[in-house]
């Protein structure tokens, strides 16, 4: 007796009403490439699983009224091969092609990578240094969550039992960039991941900045210390050393991080952070 | 004490290897679990379980498929082609000659895997550059030959394709 059940949904409707029926009794599953391992190591038991696998209209990208649209079941391998992401959100592109090999890249979501809240989630910090927002559905009622609230703590969210991702908006932001160092260069969980997204004035100095960290923390986030050293000036040697040295204020792994301690990760992010710095405001002169 | 629900197996019916087959699988079992024990394709092989090795690589719709980390239940419907689908009888599937002739398989435990994945990209692919190929086995490991007969075996099979044509 496996203690499960399973149920599949044709739509975003039906799955809202399995989802304020059955609440926390239930899992939602989309590509499966987390779940599968959580039913095997036991975290997940003796639940309902919703298979949305099917539901067209949650997938896609589209952009409207200024905004890029990624339905929440958009596969990583679709992220990975989209000109207009190439083009318009470099970042979460450069995320999707070392996200891991092609047939996990084939069915790992979008939703599914953040709803994880994995401290490593490739797509987080892109999203993060994106200012992206979450749509997010219940049973009569849709609200929207900007993702640095979205992530909680070591894998947890502000989702509730009866709610599903929709879908994840952001503006497009051509100067951004992403890179992680992982153990490997194929199916590697970060070690460290940056992502950059920056806007330049026309005195060269930067106007804007969003530097957002993954496996630095217990959560996906922002690198507020490391930004404000950036906004107002120009990018010097002597300012991405300031930028380095402020990034070990936003770095604060959980000490019992088994892939790499709070040093390395000081000592490698300076100059990580450096290289995807110049990435994004090389990619303006593109 | 935890009071388990009673699981009801799923119906379901895909096409393995050009034939629809009808199973029923239980709610959380794996595409893995499915094909090797409900039916019998043992090339279809079992190494981490946790989508790290590639070992258990399938196609499904085209595509690339970790099995041991799929959802049997969520796969009706679909075109399912494992290892045992390419040979015709005793006439071995080129790319499997190709591997013999490049002599890319020791313990051969993780072929299949590395078969299928190349498979599959090579279908939308057919002329890959090395690296490309490299990219498109990421996802399988091996811990005998290394990986350049694999290669090799890979690249050697696209140019015959490339050849016939």
């Amino acid at each position: 007796m496996s203690g499960f059940e399973y149920v599949r949904s044709n739509g975003i409707q039906e799955t809202l009403n399995i989802l304020a029926k059955e609440k926390e009794d239930s899992v939602l599953v989309a590509g499966a490439t987390n779940v599968m391992n959580d039913i095997r190591s036991r975290k997940l038991q003796n639940k309902i699983l919703v298979d949305i696998s099917n539901i067209g209209e949650l997938s896609g990208i589209t952009q409207e009224d200024g905004m890029i649209r990624i339905g929440a079941l958009t596969t990583v391998a679709d992220i990975a091969k989209s000109a207009l992401l190439c083009k318009q959100a470099p970042a979460l592109y450069q995320a999707a092609q070392v996200f891991a090999d092609p047939s996990t890249c084939n069915y790992a979501t979008i939703g599914g990578n953040i709803a994880h809240a994995c401290p490593a989630a490739d797509t987080a910090p892109p999203l993060l240094a994106l200012d992206a927002e979450v749509e997010i559905a219940k049973k009569g009622n849709i609200r929207t969550l900007h993702i640095n609230n979205f992530f909680l703590g070591f894998y947890s969210n502000q989702l509730d039992d009866d709610e599903l991702i929709v879908a994840i908006r952001f503006k497009p932001q051509r100067c951004s960039a992403f890179e992680k160092i992982g153990l490997r260069s194929a199916m590697s969980i970060a070690l460290l991941s940056v992502a950059v997204a920056v806007e330049i004035d026309q005195q060269e100095k930067v106007r804007t900045c969003a530097i957002a960290l993954g496996a630095a923390a217990p959560r996906p986030v922002r690198a507020s210390h490391a930004e404000a050293v950036m906004i107002g000036s120009k990018p010097t040697p002597e300012l991405y050393a300031k930028m380095a040295e402020a990034l070990c204020e936003d770095i604060a792994p959980n000490p019992k991080s088994a892939r790499a301690s709070k040093l390395y990760r000081e000592v490698v992010g300076g100059s990580l952070l450096e290289k995807v710095f110049k990435n994004a405001i090389g990619s303006a002169i593109e | 004490m935890v009071n388990f629900r009673m699981s009801e197996n799923i119906k379901i019916a895909f096409t393995l290897n050009g034939e629809v087959v009808n199973l029923e699988v239980e709610p959380d079992q794996t595409l893995l679990s499915a094909l090797r024990d409900n039916l019998g394709m043992t090339g279809v092989k079992e190494g981490c379980s946790i989508g790290e090795c590639g070992t258990c690589t399938v196609i499904v719709d085209g595509k690339a498929t970790k099995s041991c980390i799929a959802l049997a239940a969520a796969f009706d419907g679909r075109e399912i082609v494992t290892i045992e689908g390419l040979a015709n009888g005793d006439q071995l599937h080129p790319i499997q000659e190709a591997f013999i002739e490049k002599n890319a398989i020791q313990c051969g435990f993780c072929t299949p895997g590395f078969i299928m994945s190349a498979l599959a990209y090579l279908e939308k692919h057919p002329r890959p550059r090395r690296e490309e190929i490299r990219k498109a086995i990421s996802g399988n490991l091996c811990r005998c030959t290394g990986y350049e007969q694999i290669v090799d075996a890979i690249e050697y099979y696209a140019n015959e394709m490339e050849e016939a044509q």
